[in-house]
Parts: structure tokens; sequence; C-alpha cells
């Protein structure tokens, strides 16, 4: 009795199942990636603000610590947009005509808040707090990138579960002198996991993967 | 309509797009700055104001936390003298109160809308108003809540100047002037006493809820229980003797109880009265029980025959000078009268009593009884009346026909917080602040004074009681914060430092230098001499005394009345204050109607509580509808079992049956008001009960723990204080360690414990509303609860000992034990709970899928469900309430007990970046800050010297289930009784 099948519908078959197992893995690894795609975490695009405000002028030309807007960091989970008031500090001497502070002007007499666009985006079950990491020795920039060449600010990292407990579990790679917190585009001045395990030392820092660090 | 095919489609696109919902991104959130911070604000961190909660007109101090302005959070204030830092259930729930939605928003006048104005235009100088203005008051009568406000007083002091003939009334339905009316009787002036429970080691509470009632019970709750920690089994305990009909939280922690009918009281007192006097109790011991008896007839007979008024006697005797006797509000004046004179012989008074004036307005005058208004009411003289608070239409004695009345009063005014059946009869309705809205002052049962500020911009306007009495004095209105900061100006002679003083009394919640003087009963106008048994304090007394007019036991009464004197085998009609909707005006609050009942455990409802034995005599089965016919009163609603009430007797709790336009009361349990009558308050003879046939749907008895005994497993375990002296190492076998093939932890930093001590716990549930409050826990309503899915992270299971008919309840909190070796850990198929390095058994929501893996493994059963998404259940406003600091939980996601681990990792974070360790009782959890008597304690194993390590070295201590080798977290303390060593006999 002559063969049902001819001898190659053998390898059709492997190469059907090898295909297929391959195809499921692709799509799941397809997936996978997608979502640490900047399209999904949202890195790395300016976004639009109702004030046309320019870290790059701020920061670089003017020289001003991060926290004299940010004046929340040390001591909040919040790093804390700046009230209205913070802005005419100054601005009610300097520029105060320039059409770019009409909305700051309108918020401030008006007694109604400025609605920014949140950049750094966590989901609610997730509690970030910025005190505990500034006083440890993470920078502004270790998460937040050189704010300072930015004109409309975007989000650097992809603030994933993964990235944060890269440094939960190794936080010598990013430790800094609580010194140079604000500074940008600071580089040790020893190899940095050396230096980073001598602060861990100093500051007491532990390397927290415990859930309820940060879901709780 | 939709075809079958159509319909499939739907099905398979719905299944399938439903796993990609997962895949949708957030919407991007805005962030809204301040435009101008307030300097003592910190974005992300909650701020505590001090402020005062005012029940039936005295304050209890709290500390209230504000998360960029809104409320979040009630805690006891440690300074104030009625809280000593706790707060119980009401304090806890009335935040929740705060976000009503249904409170009353709108001014209105016969349902059109109106504006303050209008009103003010209705009332205040150009007045069109019936009464007659610019007259002398005649007509117009306002009903008022009981106040002590140095304030309020003021404001009515002057409108009683500007209207004389207004008539003035103080209604609560669960006020009672028998004690002030006792010490009028004994002292010649009304006085209220202030106990001082350390002082005391024998504390006799005679239908007294002494640790859960009334405006100082979280202080006497604490001063009761100080005296009860016995760190060491060679440590002295107080003993406490309750007589009474219901199961109270007092009766838990009795040592003795005696189960009486509330009209049997007052011969229990008069018998012990005749034992102490009879200064026989020490010499009659093992003598006939009629021995030494003075009035020798009826049944005060055989109470002196009883083996609990004998126990109780001796006691007393042989700790003149260092007992308590105390007599309930419930009770009629002759109890009290009782009360006092036991007092007086054993030396008490001075020692563990004192005296002070009454701190209410107008307190022991007839302006407290409500009969003048409703004698003034059917005579028609009444033309305004002004109702100020409360709820009279609801509560008041169904025998005033009150609502009736009020119906034919031209012209009628209410100002309260919701629109409620006295709402819905008044022309004017104006909507009331609530305390956490408004500017005040309040006094604390010792007198002492105490701001009220407020929380929060009112958040649907409306007007304080002072406003409107500023109304009727034809004044401007003021600004409420000038207004009360004037009258304290005034009050303290101002002076430079005034503002220092102001804003210290702000800050602290207490104002010092206001607590009452004693009132030395000693001296003129006393009329009290007794010989005291005690020695000094015992000199004789100038007077006419008042043990001599202790009226014989033969014709006691019950709440007063002819009713009152029973036949003997009839049964007597109980009411109760709830334990979680007070008298009504809490009955809008979900928490407290999910709460469940210390001891009954009952949910969204009321019922007949009865004993077995009396239950078996009249044929109801427990959960039974029965119908009360009491005084032409008819009432249906479901009976229930009680073991430890007293034969013969119903208890039924105010509070229920709600008709107003609240929507989460309306319609909820039967309202018992129907039954009261004005002359016996609290209870009366001539009840009849007649069973209608099961209950069933909306009438069927709520429960969430429906068993009442162990099943001799040993769970809850109890001993006697000279059992526990002879073997201190009773509960061995229930810790230790134990063979596990399960490897240890490798635990780094602070080691969280907690140790619950039975011994002390009421059951007074204040921690599991803290807990709701704290965790955003959801309400799940009646329907729920009936299956099984109330959301309480921390329960208290209520558990029966010994004789049925004579029962002792012993009350265990029960949350998350955090095993070491936690069986939830080993089944959950996504790691969705976990150990933490610090000792935690965490739980992480996002994680969790829902298998239900865990809970159907924890044999402690506190894993609870969300079957819904109770989030989307809550209105926008009790959003408002939210904890920030805690995710609110999606439908799907199981949850449990965190230890508040949202405290724990603030303080950590805290005592980090200030560049310190985290001290060993630096964190403070929701249910253990509430607790009255401290029986939780919270802390850090790791540090030798914490409070929850000292705590783990008392020999009493022990596991629940320690034989599953789960090793748990939360270790108990065995309780301990106390018992009087002759009752052996």
């Amino acid at each position: 009795m002559p063969a049902l099948f001819p001898r190659w519908s053998d390898t059709l078959l492997r190469v059907g199942i090898v295909g297929v197992l391959a195809a499921v893995l692709l799509a799941v690894g397809f997936a996978m990636a997608w979502v640490r795609t900047p399209q999904i975490t949202g890195q790395f695009s300016p976004l639009e603000q109702p004030v046309e405000f320019d870290h790059r002028h701020h920061v670089a030309d003017d020289g001003i610590d991060c926290r004299y807007c940010h004046d929340l960091v040390e001591r909040s989970p919040y790093a804390g947009v700046p009230p209205t008031e913070r802005c005419m500090n100054c601005h009610n001497q300097i520029w105060p005509d320039s059409p770019l502070l009409a909305p700051v002007w309108a918020s401030y007499f008006k007694n109604e808040p400025i609605v920014w666009r949140r950049v750094h985006q966590l989901p609610e079950f997730v509690y970030f707090d910025h005190s505990i990491h500034v006083n440890k020795g993470v920078g502004c920039e270790s998460c937040h990138g050189r704010v300072d060449r930015m004109a409309r600010v975007y989000q650097v990292a992809s603030l994933q579960m993964g990235w944060c407990l890269d440094c939960h579990r190794r936080p010598e790679r990013v430790l800094r002198p609580v010194e140079e917190i604000t500074t940008m585009g600071w580089v040790p001045s020893r190899p940095q996991e050396e230096l980073g395990r001598e602060l861990m030392e100093r500051y007491g820092v532990r390397r927290v993967t415990d859930c309820t660090a940060c879901h709780r | 309509m939709v075809g079958r095919r159509d319909f499939l489609k739907m099905v398979g696109a719905g299944v399938a797009l439903a796993g990609v919902t997962g895949c949708v991104t957030e919407p991007r959130r805005s962030i809204l700055p301040y435009t101008m911070r307030p300097p003592e604000v910190t974005p992300g961190n909650p701020l505590y104001y001090a402020t005062t909660m005012p029940l039936d007109g005295y304050g209890i101090g709290l500390l209230v936390a504000s998360r960029e302005g809104r409320p979040t959070k009630v805690e006891g204030n440690p300074d104030h003298p009625a809280s000593l830092g706790a707060a119980g259930v009401y304090e806890q729930a009335s935040i929740l109160q705060l976000y009503d939605p249904n409170r009353a928003r709108q001014l209105t006048y016969q349902g059109g809308v109106r504006s303050v104005r209008d009103f003010v235009r209705a009332f205040g100088p150009q007045s069109t108003s019936a009464f007659g203005t610019p007259g002398n008051g005649e007509g117009l009568h306002l009903l008022l809540e009981p106040t002590s406000s140095p304030l309020t007083a003021s404001l009515i002091a002057r409108v009683r100047e500007a209207y004389p003939a207004a008539g003035f009334t103080f209604y609560s339905p669960l006020s009672s002037s028998s004690e002030l009316d006792a010490a009028r009787n004994v002292f010649g002036r009304p006085l209220q006493p202030v106990y001082d429970l350390r002082a005391a080691d024998i504390i006799v509470a005679l239908d007294a809820d002494l640790l859960d009632e009334g405006p100082f019970s979280l202080r006497y709750a604490r001063e009761f229980a100080d005296r009860r920690r016995l760190e060491e089994p060679s440590a002295g305990m107080n003993r406490l003797y309750v007589a009474e009909a219901g199961f109270t939280s007092t009766g838990v922690l009795a040592d003795h109880r005696l189960r009486v009918r509330s009209t049997e009281v007052a011969e229990v007192a008069a018998a012990l009265l005749e034992l102490v006097r009879g200064g026989s109790v020490g010499a009659t011991e093992g003598a006939a029980p009629m021995g030494g008896a003075v009035v020798g007839e009826g049944r005060g007979a055989q109470w002196r025959g009883n083996e609990w008024v004998r126990a109780a006697a001796r006691d007393l005797a042989a700790h003149a000078g260092r007992s308590l006797i105390m007599a309930g509000a419930r009770q009629p004046p002759r109890v009290h009268e009782l009360a006092i004179a036991l007092n007086a012989i054993l030396g008490n008074i001075g020692r563990t009593i004192r005296y002070i004036d009454p701190v209410l307005v107008d307190v022991g005058l007839p302006t407290h009884s409500p009969v003048p208004l409703v004698e003034a009411l059917r005579a028609g003289a009444v033309r305004t009346l002004v109702i100020v608070g409360g709820n009279p239409v609801y509560d008041m004695p169904a025998d005033f026909e009150f609502g009736e009345l009020l119906r034919r009063v031209p012209e009628r005014v209410y100002c309260g917080l919701y629109r409620n059946e006295t709402a819905a009869l008044c022309d004017w309705v104006v909507p009331a602040l609530h305390y956490l809205e408004s500017w005040g002052d309040v006094r604390a049962w010792d007198g002492t004074a105490s701001l009220i500020q407020p929380l929060i911009y009112p958040l649907y306007g409306g007007i304080t009681i002072d406003d409107l009495l500023k109304v009727f004095l034809l004044e401007a209105a003021t600004d409420a914060h000038q207004l009360l900061w004037e009258s304290w100006r005034e009050r303290t002679g101002g002076g430079d430092d005034f503002d220092e003083f102001w804003k210290d009394a702000l800050r602290r919640g207490v104002i010092p230098g206001t607590t009452s003087p004693e009132v030395a009963v000693t001296g003129e106008g006393a009329v009290v001499r007794v010989q005291s048994m005690g020695g000094a304090g015992g000199e004789p007394r100038a007077g006419s005394v008042g043990v001599d007019r202790v009226p014989e036991s033969g014709d006691q009464q019950g709440g007063g009345g002819e009713s009152a004197k029973l036949p003997r085998g009839g049964l007597v009609l109980s009411f109760r204050r709830d334990p979680k909707v007070y008298d009504g005006r809490f009955a809008n609050n979900g928490w407290l109607q999910e709460l469940p009942d210390p001891v009954t455990k009952q949910c969204w409802g009321n019922a007949a509580l009865l004993s077995p034995r009396t239950a078996a005599r009249l044929g109801v089965e427990d959960g039974d509808l029965v119908e009360l016919r009491y005084r032409g009163g008819k009432l249906r609603l479901p009976a229930l079992h009680l073991p430890g009430h007293a034969d013969d007797e119903v208890t039924v709790s105010l509070g229920y049956g709600r008709g107003g336009a609240e929507e989460v009361a309306r319609g909820v349990g039967a309202n018992a008001y129907l039954l009261r009558r004005a002359d016996a308050p609290w209870f009366g003879g001539g009840l009849e009960v007649a069973r209608v046939g099961e209950a069933r749907g909306e009438e069927r008895v709520v429960r969430t723990q429906e068993r009442w005994t162990q099943e001799g497993r040993p769970i809850a375990l109890v001993a006697t204080l000279a059992g526990y002296r002879a073997n201190p190492d009773f509960t061995h076998e229930h810790r230790g360690s134990q063979p596990s093939l399960f490897e240890r932890w490798n635990y780094s930093g602070e080691q969280w414990g907690m140790t619950i001590d039975l011994s002390v716990c009421t059951g007074c549930s204040a921690c599991v509303v803290a807990c709701q409050a704290e965790n955003n826990i959801p309400v799940v309503g009646r329907e729920g609860v009936a299956r099984g899915r109330e959301m309480h992270w921390l329960r208290i299971d209520r558990y029966v000992t010994g004789d049925v008919e004579e029962p002792r309840i012993v009350m265990q909190p029960m949350l998350c034990q955090h095993c070491e070796k936690a069986p939830c850990e080993y089944v959950c198929p996504v790691n969705a709970t976990v150990h933490s390095s610090d000792g935690l058994n965490e739980m992480i929501y996002n994680r969790c899928v829902g298998t239900r893996f865990c809970s159907n493994n924890c044999p402690y059963k506190v894993r609870r469900f969300n079957w819904f998404d109770y989030a989307v259940l809550r209105s926008p406003e009790e959003d408002l309430q939210l904890n920030p600091d805690v995710t609110v939980r999606a439908r799907g996601v199981m949850e449990k007990c965190t230890y508040c681990v949202q405290r724990i990792r603030r303080a950590g974070i805290r005592a980090r970046v200030e560049g310190r360790e985290l001290g060993g009782d630096e964190v403070v959890t929701a249910c253990q800050q509430a607790c009255p008597t401290r029986a939780i304690v919270f802390g850090s194993l790791g540090d030798p010297e914490s409070e929850v390590s000292r705590s783990r070295r008392q020999p009493r201590l022990y596991s629940v289930l320690h034989e599953l080798g789960t090793e748990p977290r939360t270790m108990y303390l065995a309780k301990i009784v106390n018992e009087a060593p002759a009752t052996a006999v």
C-alpha cells in the first residue's frame, strides 16, 4: 500500500511545529518588548504644558537650584510643583509683561491653580517617596535625566518596576554625595561602585526589595 | 432585540476584549499646585489639628488628620481628659458623617430654596414672625440639644434677656437626670460625680456601662484597664462586679456578673446597702445567708442571700475608701441615692469620687424635661417652635405624639444635619454645620473646656447653633471665629498674652485651668452624715442623713410610673442606647450600621434580645419574628437569644427604623421609640411577646458570628487570677517553636509584632471603625454581610465560656496574624502575598488575580475578597475621606490587615531621613491608637525594651491555633478573671 503522505510531509510537520512554537514565543516576546518601548512607557516625548516653562533657561542659564521651586523634595513624598506665588517672587520684577507669563498672572490674580500635565506618572498602587531618595544620595538627575537640557520636560526613565528594582538591588551604582543631589552632569571622582558602597555605608542605605516598600 | 448569534458575538467579543483591558494606558493626570501654599501645609504629609466632638453636650477631645485640607482620620487627643488619646466608635465614624452625601444641603422654606438672608429677614431685625418681634418672646420656644458650650450658654442667656417669655427645652433621648436628681435629694443640690477608677480596688456597677457609655467612658476604660494589666502574676488587679440585664461591654469584663432584671437592680442595691451598713458582712462569713438582715421581708431578703450580693458586700467592706459603686443612667434616682449612700458609708467620696457642679446649661432645671414643652404645645401656647439639632419627631416618647403636636404649631423651624423625620414636618429647614466644619466650644464631663475648630470649609453650607441664636438676638451675623474669640477674650479678661493663650488652646485642644473644682459635699449645704466605715473621711457631717432616707426594698420601681410595678413573672421591656447608631443620629453612617454589635454581632438592624430560657418559655426560636405588645404599642422585629441576658426581660436597641430622607438609615431595623413611654423611659413591665413566624428577607437578623462557643477548642484562653498565680505557665502548650519543614526567614531591621491583652478588651469595636477609616475599607451593605462578604480587616470574635445560663464572654480581636510560616503564602500562585524582611505578611494588590486560595488556606479567616468594585459605589463626597496612603482596592482582589504598613513605612522613612533608627514604639497602628483600654500593643520585637517586647515576656502569652505551626506575629495574653476567693464556697 502506498504511503498516504509523501516523505516530505514529515519535514513539513516538523517545520510547522517549530514554526507555531516560534510564533507563540515571538508573539510573547514582541508583547514584552512592546510594553517597554517609549510608546508605552511615555519616555522621551516632551509634553506641552499650559506655561512655556523652560528648564534650560532657569537651571542652566540662571543656575537656580532645583529645590528653590521643588522645595518639598527633602521632606515630603512629593517633590512639589511650586505654588504660583513662587514664580511671582522673581517675575513680578523680571519679564512681568511677557505674554509667556500671562497664564501665571492669571492664576495668581484669580487664585486658580495652573493645571500642569503630569510628566512622571506612577500607577496609583505605587507609593514613591522623594524625601528618602534625596536624603540618601539619589540625585535628581539619576531618575529625571538632564533637566537642564530640556525645553519641555520629558520622562527619561521607563518608570517600570524592573527599572526601580535595578537600583533597589544595587544602589551603589547610582548613589552620590547628598551635597551633589541637584547637580546636573555630575561625574564621580572615583569609580562609581566604590564610591557607592562607601556612601551606602555612610548614609545607611539598605537594599530594599520588600513589596510594601512601594505597594501599600 | 438581540438575536442569538449577535448575543454570542458580543459575548465572544467581550471575553476577548476583557483581556485587553490590562493593556490600556492610564490617561495623563494633572498636577494642581496651590497658588499660595499655606505655610503650615506640606503637600504629602498629614497635619493634625486639635478639635472637640460634642456628643449630648459633652466634649471629647480629638486630633484630626488633614490631608491637603481634607480631614481623613479622627484620633484621640492625649491631652484631653475625656479621651486620653483614645477615640470611640462614634468619634471615629463621625468623619464619615461629615462627608455624608445625604446631609441637608439647602435652606428651604416649605420646600422652596431660600437664602440665609431670607431666614434672617423672617426672624431677625425686620421679622414678620408669628411670635411678634419685637415683643417679649411670647409664643417662641426653642428646643435644643443639651449643651455645655460657654459661648452658647452666654447667647442663650442673652436671648432670654431679649425674650423673657420665650421657652427653652433641652432634650436628648438618651439623657437621664437620675444622677443629678439623686445628688440633689442627698446633698441638696445637683452635683455630678467624677470617678477615679485608678484608686478603686473594687468596682460595683449597677446597670452602669461605665466602660462604653457616657461622656467619660473612654477615660474610665483606660483607668479601669490600668489596674488590670497584670504585667506579672503577682501584680495586683481590681475586681469588677456588674449587675445588669443585657450584656454590655462592662459586663464582658465583669469578674462577677449578676444577671438581673433592670427593675430589680434597685433591690440589689438596697440589699448591698443593708449588708454593708449592717457591718455584718465580714462577721457573717460562713453564717446563714439571712444572718444580720435588717429588713427581712420579700425579695430584699432573697437578694441579701444572693451569692453575688454577699461577695460584693464583703469585698466593699474590706476595701472601704478604695472601692466604688456606680449606678447607671438608665436606673431611677432611687438607685443612685443608694449608690451615694454606699459610697458615703465606705468613705469613697473624696477618694474614688469627687463631686463637681453640673456642666450642662440649665441642668437640673425643668427645661431639661420635655414635659413643659409638650404641655405648652397641647395648650396651643407655642406659636414658633425652633428645633436645633436632634430629631424629636422620631425620638420623643411615643405617648407625647410629638409629630402631631408639632403639626399644630403655626411656625416651625428645624436646624439640623439631615432632612430627617423632624425636618419633614417643619416649614423652615436650615442645614447645620458638622462639628468638623464649625467654630465653637464645649466642656468635658469634668468641666474642662476645649475649642471646636473647623478642619474644612463647610461642604454644603449651613449655620451653627450660635449663628442661629444670633439671628434671634437681632444682631448682625459675625464671623464665627470672631464670635468665639471675643467670647473667650471677655471670659479670660483679655490681656496682652491673650493671643498666646488662644493659640495654645487651639493647638493643645484643651483650655488650661477650666476643669471644675471639687465640691466638698461635707461642706455647707451638704446633707450627708454617714458614719463611714473607713476611718478618715468619715467624720460626722452636718445635716440630715441621706442613708436614713433610703427606701425599703419593698416598693422598688423601675423606670418610674405605675406600670413599672410589674406583676412578678411578667415581662419587662428594656431600652438601650445602641452601641452603633447611638440614639439614631448615626443611623445613616454605613461604617456604624455595618459594625457588628459587640455582643450579638448583629449588623444592619436591631432585635429583641432575650435569654434562651425566657425564649424557650415563650416558644420563640433564635431569629423568629416576634411582635412586642407594650402599653398599647406594637412593634415587630426579630428575636435573638442572648446568653447571659436576664430572664423575663426583653432588651431592644433604640435608634433604628428611621424614616427620614437618609438613604442608608431608612428602613433598617425597627423603631423602638414607638414603644417608649415618658413615665418609664428605660424599662417597664407589662410586655407581651407573640411569635409571628420565621423572620424573612429584610427582617432577618444579619450577623457576622453566628456561633457562641469555641466548640471546645483553645482559641480564647481564660483563667482565674488564683489559677494563674498557681500555674503561671498555663499557656505553655500554646506558644514556642513548632517543628517545621520550612526554612526560617532571614530577617533584618525592625521586627513588627502585636500583642493583644484579652483581659482588658471590652469588645467596644473602636478598633474596627478606626481600621475601616484608616485603610479605606468599603461597606458592603446588609446583603453583603448576609452572604459573609463583610470587609473588616479587624473583627472581634466573641466567645461564651462557662455555663450557658451564667456565661462569661471573652472578646478576641482577630486580624491578620502575620504568621512566620504563613499558609496563605504557600498557596498563592502569583506571589501576591509574600513575606517582608521586617516580618510582615505582605499583600500586593496589583499582583493579585483573585484565586482566593490564600483565603481558603488561612486558618484565621482574616482575608477579605472584593466581590465587587466597591469603590465605584462610593459617592464622590465620601471619596474625600479616603486615606491617600492606602491603595483603593479593585474588584477581584484579596485584601487583609497589613499592620498599617503605610504608617510603618512613613515612620521608617521619616526616621531615616532624620538619620536615626526607628524606635520600637514609634509606629502606632490605627487600632492601637483608638483602643480605649490599650489592649493592643504594637511595635518592634527587635527592640528588647519596646512595649511589645515587654508584653511578650508575660507568662500568659499564647498564639491562636498554635498547633498548626504558623508562628503568628500577633499573639494574645490570656484573659485573667479576678474572682473573689470566697465565692468558690
